[in-house]
């Protein structure tokens, strides 16, 4: 199990309106379960804060803050392994998200459903063999139906702690 | 490993550094436009204060008149002050009547002046209709109304209204007889959304300060955890909150009531199913003189307190804010037992308007 943060940028665009960016970030309780050596998947909660855009033009796109479940496969590869630096993997994942944010400032909640891409970077150190540290790469879809489309990318950190036998 | 660093970092900074330059919409600030309602005086039948009479929608009216039109709007107020004056952009036009119904059901205005430009139903609906082909796409439309709200809980799912001047009337036929709200003569939330719909902007505002005008909030996606009758506490997201979520959003069905947030944002005094209030103290001795709802959204607008952000502007949902805290801290505290509390709501929808 982990904790993560992750920085955002998203790009949206409301129905008659044009694109604009709005910054975020967010932290997560990651639940990782390995399946195979190269394949994993990664069960998190998140707490998420989209800041609102700029007032340009005399709109802005309305901030929020919400909670999101999320289910990702991650598979990967090693990159490096030495004694000296531990075990380095690339790889990637796929997966959903399921996100009830509320507008801020008022107490109106709404739903909508995340495609996730994500590159990652992982470490396991030689002097730490029960942890992981992760780098990642997350490309979000927010399918939201108010408006015309809403994608996000940004950095994320995370870092597990692995449970059980040691290998 | 470091490729895959720097490659992400390009990718963050270049969105960062084209937020400033990549979306210009300088060249979408419109001009701004506001019609003012209020109704203080329904009847001269009926003495200044006293039901179904008001004491304070023409203050309201009045200075949000002033406010809009030093805020750069191009104003047309149309107010029914305690006298029983109809007052148009500041000036007096002549009397109001006693609106009556009799026993034939017939309509009379006894005694009434220059009704066509009183705050009547049709007066107002012109008015919007007017504007149609002068509010362009990047423009902003405010319509303002303070007096009394009613709803209809005979149809399903309830309709709401608010009512202005020959919308409340005596009915002698009625059992008994008295003063009532006639649905004809008030304006109804899709009547109003009708008219809306001929202005050529999304950016619309409606602001009521009228019992009920919560109803006229015709969300499709988001749920109000805060109870469209309030009866204290604090808005709690349960199971149910969540389920209705999802079902909206699997259905994205309009509202069969209220006006869409993707055609405009209505900032409500009260919930649906609530009564809103007018006061002329506070607890704490503050003069009021106001409708609660308008009383702290014009306080926060005089100044800067309603520049939640401090970005130099004040935006629908800043100036909601701002009166929705004020009523929480200085009006529901005192009049939670004696069954007074409200709270304001807010459409939802993805965008918000700068209004100052």
């Amino acid at each position: 199990m982990g904790l993560g943060g992750t920085g955002t940028v998203t790009m949206s665009a409301g129905q008659g309106f044009g694109p604009k960016l709005q910054y975020g970030g967010g932290a997560s309780i990651d639940f990782v379960f390995p399946i195979r050596e190269w394949l994993r998947l990664d069960t998190s909660i998140d707490a998420f804060s989209v800041m609102p855009s700029d007032i340009s033009g005399g709109f802005l796109y309305r901030g929020y803050s919400g909670a999101a479940l999320a289910i990702m496969a991650q598979a990967g590869a090693v990159l490096v392994s030495s004694r000296s630096l531990g075990l380095m993997r690339i790889g990637g994942g796929f997966g959903f998200a399921a996100a009830l944010p509320s507008y801020w400032y008022t107490t109106l909640a709404f739903f909508y459903l995340e495609p996730r891409l994500q590159g990652l970077l992982d470490w396991e150190p030689a002097g730490l063999p029960r942890f992981d540290f992760q780098l990642s790469v997350p490309v979000r879809l927010q399918l939201r139906r108010d408006m015309s489309y809403s994608t996000s990318t940004g950095v994320g950190i995370a870092v597990l702690y692995r449970l059980g036998k040691d290998r | 490993m470091s490729r895959v660093i720097r490659v992400s970092a390009m990718v963050v900074l270049a969105a960062a550094l084209s937020s400033c330059s990549m979306f210009d919409y300088s060249g979408m600030v419109g001009n701004k436009y506001a019609l003012v309602y209020g109704v203080t005086r329904y009847t001269m039948a009926q003495g200044p204060g006293l039901g179904p009479n008001l004491q304070y929608p023409d203050a309201d009216a009045s200075a949000m008149y002033a406010l809009l039109n030093a805020g750069g709007y191009t104003v047309l107020g149309r107010w029914v002050d305690g006298n029983g004056s109809i007052i148009v952009n500041e000036t007096s036009l002549g009397s109001i009547g006693s609106p009556n119904y009799d026993n034939a059901g017939t309509f009379t205005d006894t005694g009434a002046v220059n009704v066509i430009q009183a705050p009547t139903k049709s007066t107002i609906i012109q008015d919007i209709r007017n504007l149609s082909a002068t509010v362009g796409p990047n423009d902003v439309l405010v319509v303002y109304f303070s007096g009394h709200g009613t709803q209809d809980t005979l149809s399903t799912p309830s309709r709401e209204y608010f009512d202005p001047y020959q919308s409340v009337a005596y009915f002698t036929n009625a059992s008994p007889s008295g003063y009532y709200d006639d649905p004809p003569k008030s304006v109804r939330d899709d009547e109003l959304g009708a008219a809306f719909a001929a202005i050529n902007t999304p950016r619309k505002v409606l602001i009521l300060d009228t019992c009920n005008s919560g109803g006229f909030i015709g969300n499709q996606l988001e749920v109000d955890a805060t109870a469209q009758l309030y009866t204290g506490g604090w808005p709690v997201v349960t199971p149910g909150t969540l389920a209705q979520a999802i079902s909206d959003y699997a259905s994205f069905r309009a509202s069969p009531t209220g006006l869409s947030p993707y055609g405009a944002q209505v900032l409500s005094a009260a919930g649906r199913d609530e009564s809103c209030y007018e006061w002329s103290v506070l607890p704490d001795g503050t003069p009021l003189a106001h409708g609660v709802m308008t009383f702290f959204l014009l306080q926060g607008l005089q100044g800067s307190q309603a520049d939640l952000n401090h970005d130099g502007h004040v935006t629908v949902l800043e100036a909601f804010a701002t009166a929705k805290a004020g009523i929480e801290k200085n009006w529901n505290p005192y009049f939670l037992s004696s069954k007074q509390a409200f709270e304001p709501h807010i459409s939802g929808g993805p965008v918000d308007f700068v209004l100052f």
